[in-house]
């Protein structure tokens, strides 16, 4: 493993000297350059012969000549490897078959480990953003970051947290979202789902994630991670048609379609259910008086003719309004 | 460094209803200003429109001179610091600090520099080989920190940035951040949901409710003459009582009154309420704990404004005692002097400090003035 920078430098150098690659136009790199490609891609392309996507926009010169080197010399060795990227699209991407295991053991990914999938969508095709993901995991990726059909797929392995300490996980979320807002990039959606212990879930896993991020979307425009304990609800409304939504919508709430109030209502009902019905809890938690608090449930009752201190109402008058949140993006979109 | 400037500034998502409603402020260039208000009224997601995180669905934004809705977030020469305080865990601490200027191809003497004065102001320069892993949560938040001023921006943006840490780290960082300001002479915004934070970091407090500003105004302003009965209730702890009432005129004097308690409105008090025609009408009284009073000297000069009740709760604060009492219908909160020896379950006299009583209205909840 290469650490320092300018070791790194001076290997390169020595390589592309050796090859014979080196343009007239660059020399060589002068010691103290930074190095735009991590090191960890180098030497985990040179040390896993595998293939490297680095965006070549971003680098130039000889470290542009170097990846490119590798690339030719890896793309030599994947004629005597299975592909591994496209053998690890293949399992995710379809149901599971004995063959995916053995084959993946035989690239070192053993069947024995957690994984922790971690899915990304971002709107950035530069991908600016890889370092810093790379970067903020590094030893605990199992190898390089995939893009999967838009989604881009961090497989982290060896994952030393309790697989029921969801907090954690949500901490490490959270922790790699704010690492990439710190560095200007807003553009992506993150879903996290319960580790994994065998190579037969990473199929379903993917899949889940990938419906967390849709359904999270869809409803929940203002957010930017989802867990998959967090959105059963919104997963299995996304599934819903449209047109069962509406009819949904209108037997619940009646006729009357997108009022500003149900937004309202949305926020102070979510409340209303986790506080078990309570007024005074549920005033106290909106920071409103509860007088305010029984107006907004009375005047909902006299538009719906609902009556949301009633336990199963207040449920079904939450799911119209879930899915009237949801049916408003849509619309937009 | 540069000012802020929000230009009626509104956000929404798709069709729903706006998150933040038209939100005008100018922040003067290093000002530390303090976003503050409960969870979900869109203190955050106004932090997040001046990062650039978030589109701006209606209005202007300025950083200094320029006009920022269509720039980049990485170009608006700002730095953020989150609550998670977030570090690369393989990274030890120089590299943590000086990764942002790697990225963007900052000369190599430079980011040294910039690293170790860092370090040095945050007082980390002996922490610079570890890795987060070996660091308290105190140590990590001020890495955060460091990753934001070698960027030297013209504007911080912290988000909640103490909440992960313990009470007692909270207290000291607080202090840290708020030197950190006189020394960088900066400006912050500073997003909190905690109003001690509020009242003892910022410059001015904005209080956010439900999208909308309630209040703009440094923390005294804000704390002896709240706007409304939101901002009077959400500042101040334990919180202002508020006991809902009416006005009655007897015999020249004004009498607030509640069930039990009747209680005679200073002259200049009444002035006001008297000419914005309050009289006959239902109010709400609001009174600091603080300003309830159990000595003698108080209730011999105040005998109109006294009221008898029991106390259900006596917490000893050491410096002071907490009652938690009961009048009629009403719950009231008292902050008295620590040595009174008064018990649960004691029959207890006390009087209202009525110069320091607030009146709102009863529909609007906007203060009487």
């Amino acid at each position: 493993m290469i650490n320092d920078d300018d070791l790194l430098i001076q290997q390169i150098n020595e390589i592309l000297h050796q090859q014979g690659k080196l343009s007239s136009n660059h020399n060589s790199l002068e010691p103290g350059t930074y190095i735009a490609c991590p090191e960890r891609m180098i030497s985990f392309a040179l040390n896993h012969k595998t293939c490297l996507s680095y965006p070549m926009e971003s680098v130039s010169g000889p470290i542009a000549q170097f990846i490119s080197l590798l690339i030719t010399m890896n793309n030599k060795t994947r004629d005597q490897h299975p592909n591994l990227e496209s053998l690890i699209l293949k399992v995710l991407n379809e149901p599971y078959s004995p063959g995916f295991e053995a084959e993946l053991e035989k690239l070192g990914y053993s069947s024995e480990n957690t994984y922790l999938p971690i899915l990304i969508k971002f709107d950035d095709p530069q991908e600016e953003w890889r370092p810093i993901v790379e970067d903020y995991f590094a030893n605990q990726m199992i190898g390089a970051l995939m893009n999967c059909l838009g989604y881009f797929l961090i497989p982290l392995n060896e994952f030393s947290l309790d697989a029921e300490d969801k907090r954690a996980i949500e901490e490490l979320g959270n922790g790699l979202a704010d690492i990439l807002y710190e560095e200007g990039f807003d553009k992506m959606i993150l879903s996290l789902t319960e580790p994994v212990n065998s190579i037969k879930d990473w199929h379903s896993s993917f899949g889940q994630a990938k419906t967390i991020i849709q359904a999270g979307q869809y409803f929940h425009p203002e957010e930017r991670i989802f867990f998959s304990w967090n959105t059963p609800l919104e997963m299995m409304l996304f599934k819903l048609p449209q047109e069962e939504s509406r009819s949904f919508i209108r037997f619940i709430l009646g006729a009357k379609e997108s009022d500003p109030f149900y937004s309202e209502m949305y926020h102070t009902l979510k409340v209303f259910l986790q506080e078990n019905l309570n007024v005074s809890e549920t005033a106290r938690k909106l920071f409103i008086h509860r007088n305010t608090l029984i107006y907004r449930l009375e005047k909902f009752k006299a538009e719906t003719g609902r009556d949301v201190r009633i336990g199963h109402v207040a449920f079904l008058v939450y799911l119209a309004l879930l899915l009237e949140k949801g049916l408003q993006q849509n619309d937009q979109i | 460094m540069a000012g802020i400037k929000f230009n009626h500034i509104k956000k929404s998502y798709g069709n729903n209803a706006l998150t933040v409603k038209d939100f005008h402020l100018d922040v003067p260039d290093k000002e530390f200003l303090v976003l503050v208000g409960p969870s979900g009224c869109g203190k955050s997601t106004t932090l997040r429109m001046i990062a650039g995180l978030e589109e701006i669905s209606d209005g202007e934004l300025f950083i200094g001179d320029r006009m920022v809705n269509d720039v980049a977030p990485k170009d608006r020469d700002i730095a953020m610091v989150f609550q998670n305080y977030a570090l690369y865990p393989h990274m030890n601490v120089y590299d943590n600090m000086a990764f942002g200027l790697k990225l963007r191809k900052f000369p190599k003497a430079e980011i040294d520099k910039r690293v170790k004065d860092a370090a040095k102001i945050l007082d980390i320069d002996h922490l610079l080989d570890r890795k987060p892993k070996a660091l308290s949560g105190g140590q990590r938040q001020r890495v955060a920190l460091g990753r934001a001023i070698v960027r030297e921006p013209q504007v911080f943006l912290m988000d909640e940035p103490l909440s992960n840490l313990d009470a007692k780290l909270r207290v000291q960082m607080r202090t840290e951040i708020s030197k950190l300001h006189k020394r960088l002479e900066t400006t912050i915004v500073y997003v909190t949901h905690d109003q001690t934070e509020a009242m003892t970091m910022g410059d001015r407090i904005v209080v956010m409710y439900d999208g909308i500003i309630q209040q703009v105004a440094t923390p005294q302003e804000i704390y002896n003459h709240p706007a409304n009965r939101f901002v009077a209730g959400f500042i101040g702890s334990p919180a202002m009582n508020f006991l809902n009432g009416t006005l009655v005129e007897d015999n020249r004097s004004l009498y607030f009154k509640n069930g039990s308690i009747s209680i005679q409105i200073p002259e200049g008090k009444a002035k006001i309420l008297r000419a914005q025609n309050y009289i006959g009408q239902e109010v709400i009284f609001g009174i600091r704990p603080e300003d309830i009073h159990d000595e003698l000297i108080f209730l011999e000069s105040a005998p109109n404004a006294t009221f008898t009740s029991t106390i259900d709760v006596a917490e000893n604060m050491g410096s002071e005692l907490y009652l938690y009492l009961t009048s009629g219908e009403n719950s009231i909160t008292a902050r008295v002097k620590g040595r009174s020896e008064l018990k649960r379950g004691q029959s207890v006299k006390l009087a209202f400090d009525m110069n320091k009583c607030h009146f709102f209205d009863a529909k609007s909840e906007i203060a009487i003035r």
